[in-house]
């Protein structure tokens, strides 16, 4: 045994650390199609229980110059979460499992290992709703969620994002420390305030422990589903609800017809009859959220659609929004295969466009032309997915390739109209674009803080670098 | 003997590739206790890595593999939300894969 797991069982307990193969391996993959480098396996995991004990990890491994990736559950599709640099400790949040609420304040606080569908369910049932919905909310933690700072398929415009309801957090520094943000207040801080060093900013400058957010209300919700033979239709009508002044649904998602296929099969819904929108309007009072649903109803009659109506089933909504569910993983049935996705995020006028721009089929594409293409995503929110379903007897040197193609496509949409992710972090295999679209002074700030943060980069090390996305 | 596991070990490596890590698997197992070896996307990311990288023994291997219960709650869970792997049905056939090692060298799989 060695001594960094003897020193490491001495901090968390024997239970709470691993330097066995298969753990190993298994914390270091995420859904990326290309082969873990042997040589990046980590050397252990861990799973600290309290701040203090991760606070502990920290100090060792800054001491021995360790690198630690933060893993909540490794979701991330541009590569945040896997291991950088060889001998690196795997720091898992499963354990920071702590839920509070405190209803009397408008509060809660929660750790940050716990799933966010659990958190979800929890606040559901004393009548709160999570201000995050995203599609790996099963395995992914509301740590990721913050850290990240997503709210997932919703609407930013509706809900804002995941760190406008954060009043503070518990975090511990590279070096060891412990530090707590922000307010018990609902008003939040004005003018200085740590907590955004640690909410929105991928865990480069500490682990989030705890997060303290506001309780949100669940509002009243009105549905509204729509199909379209013409896809573009389905962006352009959502760039209409914006330039009608109407209020932003919360969710605005969009499907073409061959992504709605595999969801409606699944879910017993038959054959999709077009390109599917669907809108969740929220509002205080139910007249006021149905008023809402019947303006995106107006707008999406405007674009000659094959049916729209006002979903008031309770069944059938729940099973249209569960066909949309999941739909990154379940696309990867037909045809068989692993897959790559990309996010971008545009302007409002460019919904339709950008739809458009990808059914015809991105000419650059050499790798991934081949390929089966879905495009679907959370066009009210001004966000679009395309996926590509990777053959799974393909070389690894190829599946690779396809990752790097699929990003300079990203880049390339976002070059074209504007936008940046606005899902699922900057760093790894995005910083190449982030780097060119906010300049070299931009990157080199960011450096700096780290260093000021992390002199010795020992915090999900290599991310900021984007090592092993950069061209070679 | 030899073709008979080269064609479940091919069998079982096409079925290991279709599984992206959503790990939405994870906590329905009954046997997870935090440890992702502790379910199926765990044991079957140790059959890959047992298979493709050459790490960890058959011993080891085997102790996980036989700690599922096989209540396919993973394998329900992956067809109603995502790839539709064939997840226990893979932890079994990598079982038997063992079987055969373990016969070959005259020893019992299940430790």
């Amino acid at each position: 045994m060695s001594s960094l797991i003897v020193d490491l069982q001495s901090i968390v307990g024997k239970e709470n650390a691993t330097d066995s193969i298969y753990d190993r391996f298994s914390y270091a993959l995420d859904p990326l199609p290309h082969e873990l480098e042997k040589a990046l396996i980590p050397q252990t995991v861990v799973r600290p229980k309290s701040a203090r004990e991760v606070a502990a990890v920290l100090k060792y491994a800054n001491d021995h110059k360790i690198p630690v990736m933060i893993h909540g559950a490794g979701t991330s599709f541009v590569g945040a979460a896997r291991p950088k640099r060889p001998g690196s400790i795997i720091l898992n949040t499963c354990n920071l499992n702590s839920f509070e609420i405190n209803e009397a304040d408008c509060y809660f606080e929660v750790g940050a290992g716990v799933r966010l569908l659990n958190l979800e369910n929890m606040l559901r049932k004393r009548g709160y709703m999570l201000p995050s919905n995203i599609g790996s909310k099963k395995s992914a933690t509301i740590g990721g969620s913050v850290a990240v700072n997503t709210i997932g398929h919703m609407v930013d415009s509706c809900v804002g994002k995941t760190i406008d309801y954060v009043l503070g957090v518990e975090a511990v520094l590279p070096n060891g420390e412990i530090i707590q943000t922000g307010t018990n207040s609902l008003r939040r801080p004005a003018g200085v305030d740590l907590t955004r060093f640690f909410a929105g900013m991928e865990g480069i400058f500490g682990v989030l422990c705890k997060v303290r957010m506001r309780l949100l209300p669940d509002p009243k919700k009105g549905h509204v589903a729509a199909f379209f033979k013409d896809a573009t239709n389905v962006g352009r009508s959502f760039t209409k609800i914006y330039q009608d002044k109407l209020a932003p649904p919360m969710y605005g998602e969009f499907l073409e017809e061959d992504a709605c296929v595999i969801g409606f099969q699944i879910r017993g819904l038959g054959k999709p009859k077009g390109s599917m929108a669907l809108a969740t309007t929220i509002a205080y009072s139910q007249e006021e959220a149905d008023r809402q649903a019947e303006e995106i109803l107006r707008v999406f009659k405007h674009f000659n659609p094959v049916k729209a109506y006002i979903v008031k089933s309770k069944e059938e909504q729940e099973l249209l929004w569960a066909a949309r569910d999941f739909i990154t993983n379940l696309q990867q049935r037909e045809p068989k295969g692993t897959w790559v996705a990309i996010e971008v995020g545009l302007p409002v006028h460019a919904l339709g466009e950008a739809i458009e721009f990808l059914q015809k089929g991105p000419l650059e594409l050499k790798v991934l032309k081949d390929c089966k293409m879905y495009i679907y995503g959370h066009v009210g929110a001004c966000s679009i997915h395309a996926l590509w379903i990777i053959p799974k007897d393909w070389p690894n040197d190829m599946k690779y390739a396809a990752v790097l193609e699929s990003r300079h496509l990203e880049d390339r949409m976002h070059r074209k109209w504007g936008g940046i992710g606005g899902e699922v972090g900057q760093m790894s295999g995005r910083i190449a674009f982030y780097r060119e679209k906010y300049g070299e002074a931009a990157y080199k700030l960011l450096l700096q803080l780290k260093k000021t943060f992390d002199p010795n980069n020992i915090l999900n090390t290599g991310n900021l670098e984007g090592e092993g996305y950069i061209e070679k | 003997m030899k073709s008979k596991l080269q064609a479940l070990e091919k069998d079982i490596i096409e079925g290991l590739r279709q599984c992206s890590h959503c790990k939405m698997c994870v906590s329905a197992c009954p046997t997870y206790e935090g440890w992702y070896t502790q379910s199926s996307m765990g044991r079957l990311a140790a059959i890959y890595a047992f298979l493709m990288y050459g790490l960890g023994s058959e011993k080891e291997l085997s102790k996980l593999l036989f700690s599922c219960s096989t209540c396919r709650r993973c394998q329900n869970i992956c067809r109603a939300m995502s790839a539709g792997v064939e997840t226990t049905d893979l932890i079994v056939k990598a079982r038997n894969l063992l079987a055969i090692k373990f016969e070959a060298k005259g020893e019992d799989a299940n430790g």
